[in-house]
């Protein structure tokens, strides 16, 4: 028992240590000017406002078209991918196939890109397991699916269309990649506000008061939007009367666009790194560097998540602490940056040692609240039975859910991975040059180098993607290994 | 017999109150009730999962409510069997012997005569998901057994199990139940459960006992 308690112990310190740091370090505060904060918090809501609403939009017509393929995998695969993979790749593809994008309207195009797939998939869970026999009923009776869709279905699952757009708009609230790279100077979110605070100013208390504020703001919005978020990969059922075939590509549009944005240059990013004026002109040098920095990055990152993961499952918390775990806001990447910059200042290996914690703290309590909880949970009873039986907690843990676990640990730890491979937001806070390839690419885009950024981000896919392999691969071992 | 006093406990929209029952020391004692009455809470008071201030069960002398779940040493078959799916049937009963203890050459015997009592041999390597309905229940029931613990508890053991099946279930408990010469707590809705194995039937209803 007290093994289990020094182990939540240590999950709730490590979860909670950015806001420590910060208070600890940071006694003092002074904000901004009043106007200048009204303004920043005006724009970032305007935004989130207007993502939010075209993301469910869109997102309710695609799972429309989902629920027409019930039972098949692949569509809900895909229409989630955008929200999947490292948000550098959506907004390289945003730049690709909207070249000149910038501004509110452009910030509003990336976030529809990342969210509307994941609102499609969601709903579509929604309509197959709470309106989808009522619609059966109402198909026998004679009713046309647009008379039961706006009298049946949408009263019925108004409240959780609600608690979806408050989902995606603090989403898009504490979105730090999407404005730093796409906002332009005019656009200023809270998150790239502390950005500048930190990087530009520099005027670190005024960061930490705007970084309160925020975090004051993320925390009602989430007891609002309900607290959590489940993994909405389930078991869909069609329903006549909820199936329209041709949404279908509205869920998977953002998926193509990425897809196409990727495509649509490489070519060009081919020609210029590899081509007569290459190899990889200017930084050539610098690419075995950067490369083992994303490596090492993600791989730690990966690493710390699976310990996270694994502290946790033998904590297994109950009562208030599983309701802290599944409604505990993650820091926004700036908050965590700047923390993590609080500690000590560096240019080199501890400065990537930085970037994979600050990853893994922003990642664990969102994979805890998708998956890890829910595979806990599932195991529930067979502890309550291992406990009557006479097992000590060691052994229920070695040998009766860590053989079940590995393998969700480890593809999580390789989700995280993947993740870092692409981190440039946080980096930029924690680093004081590029560190990684990600870093890399996030300073070609600055520059409007687009196809070399493709380039770039290509090999970030390829690398992130082995690296999750290499995770996966090790979870099987693992369970294998556990299990005979 | 075994006595359970105190047990009580709100939740908000449901409250049990249970002052005394009264366990016998031989063959089942039946807690039988419609669904939502209350029957599962006192399964999982009896068994450590949840904890009330006032509650005891004088054991022969010995308030297991007090000790912790493993120290209670009781034998648990839950409705949904909860048998360990990565392990064959030969590792989860085997856990339940490492867990209480038992020492290798006598768990291995144990093993031996469980397996003759309830005809186990042909499902012993086989992964629990790989095998059937009955078979589960045997080896569920072999699990908690092979402890010696001092009260074996069923929580609506057969309900998974159609109707021509649960027959035959039920004459494997009471075999199980006058070979091991343990006493039984069965929770149940079924009264077929109750004509087929109960010397004792409490009804409880609402939370209450009847």
């Amino acid at each position: 028992m007290i093994g289990r308690r020094l182990a939540f112990a240590s999950v709730f310190i490590c979860l909670l240590s950015p806001f420590l740091i910060l208070f600890v370090r940071f006694p003092t505060w002074s904000p901004p000017p009043a106007s200048e904060l009204a303004a920043v918090f005006g724009f970032t809501a305007l935004q989130a406002a207007l993502s939010a609403l075209a993301s469910v939009l869109i997102g309710s017509i695609g799972a429309l078209g989902l629920m027409a393929y019930p039972g098949r995998a692949w569509p809900r695969m895909v229409a989630l991918a955008p929200n999947a993979v490292p948000a550098l790749l959506v907004i390289l593809a945003a730049m690709n196939v909207w070249p000149g994008i910038r501004g509110l309207a452009g910030i509003v195009f990336a976030h529809v890109l990342l969210n509307a797939g994941l609102v499609a998939v969601s709903v579509a869970a929604l309509l197959a397991t709470r309106v989808a026999g009522l619609a059966d009923l109402a198909y026998i009776e004679g009713a046309t699916r647009r008379s039961f869709l706006a009298r049946g279905a949408l009263p019925l699952i108004s409240g959780d269309l609600a608690r979806l757009f408050l989902f995606v708009f603090a989403l898009c609230f504490s979105s730090f990649a999407v404005p730093l790279v796409i906002g332009g100077s005019r656009a200023t979110t809270v998150e790239v506000l502390i950005y500048e605070q930190i990087r530009v100013a520099p005027d670190w208390s005024a960061a930490l008061a705007v970084a309160a504020l925020q975090t004051l703001a993320i925390l009602a919005l989430s007891l609002l939007a309900g607290g959590t978020a489940r993994s909405p990969i389930g078991a869909a059922r069609g329903s006549p009367l909820l199936e329209w075939r041709p949404g279908v590509a509205f869920a998977l549009a953002p998926a193509a666009i990425v897809v196409a944005g990727l495509v649509v240059r490489l070519p060009q990013g081919l020609a210029q790194g590899l081509g007569p004026g290459g190899p990889w002109p200017g930084f050539g040098g610098e690419l075995p560097r950067l490369l083992a920095g994303s490596a090492f990055t993600a791989t730690l990152s990966g690493i710390l998540c699976m310990a996270g993961l694994v502290l946790i499952a033998f904590a297994r918390p109950r009562g208030w602490g599983r309701r802290f775990l599944l409604g505990f806001v993650a820091p926004s990447s700036a908050l965590t940056g700047f923390a993590l910059l609080l500690l000590w200042r560096d240019t080199g290996w501890a400065s990537l040692v930085k970037i994979a914690v600050g990853i893994t703290l922003i990642s664990l309590p969102a994979f805890h609240r998708l998956r890890w909880d829910g595979a806990l949970d599932a195991l529930s009873g067979q502890v309550a039975v291992a406990r009557a039986l006479g097992a000590s907690e060691p052994r229920i843990f070695a040998r009766v859910m860590m053989p079940q676990l590995w393998g969700t640990c480890a593809f999580l730890g390789g989700l995280s991975a993947f993740w870092a491979w692409g981190d440039f937001a946080l980096s930029a806070v924690v680093g004081e040059r590029a560190l990684t390839l990600a870093m890399l690419a996030h300073g070609l885009l600055g520059s409007y180098r687009l196809g070399l950024a493709t380039l770039v981000v290509c090999a970030v896919l390829i690398g992130g993607s082995l690296n999750f392999a290499l995770f996966w691969g090790v979870g099987r071992v693992f369970g294998s290994r556990a299990q005979t | 017999m075994s006595l359970v006093r105190g047990l009580k406990h709100d939740y908000g929209d449901f409250k049990l109150d249970v002052p005394e029952w009264e366990i016998l020391d031989r063959g089942v004692t039946a807690l039988w009730g419609p669904s939502g009455s209350g029957k599962t809470s006192v399964f999982r008071f009896l068994i450590g999962l949840e904890a009330c201030r006032g509650f005891s069960w004088d054991f022969k002398g010995e308030d297991l409510a007090r000790l912790p779940v493993p120290a209670r040493r009781l034998g648990v078959v839950f409705q949904s069997l909860e048998l360990f799916p990565h392990m064959t049937a030969r590792e989860n009963i085997a856990f339940a012997a490492d867990a209480r203890g038992i020492a290798a050459g006598e768990a291995r015997a144990r093993l031996a005569e469980l397996s003759l009592l309830l005809d186990l041999d042909q499902a012993l390597d086989r992964r629990a998901t790989l095998l059937s309905g009955g078979e589960r229940q045997r080896v569920a029931l072999a699990r908690a057994v092979i402890g010696k613990p001092r009260i074996l508890l069923l929580d609506e053991p057969f309900s998974a199990l159609d109707v021509d099946r649960r027959a035959e279930a039920r004459k494997l408990v009471e075999r199980v139940i006058e070979a091991e010469r343990i006493p039984a707590v069965l929770i149940t809705h079924d009264r077929g459960d109750l004509d087929a194995l109960a010397v004792k039937v409490t009804e409880i209803r609402e939370g209450r006992i009847v």
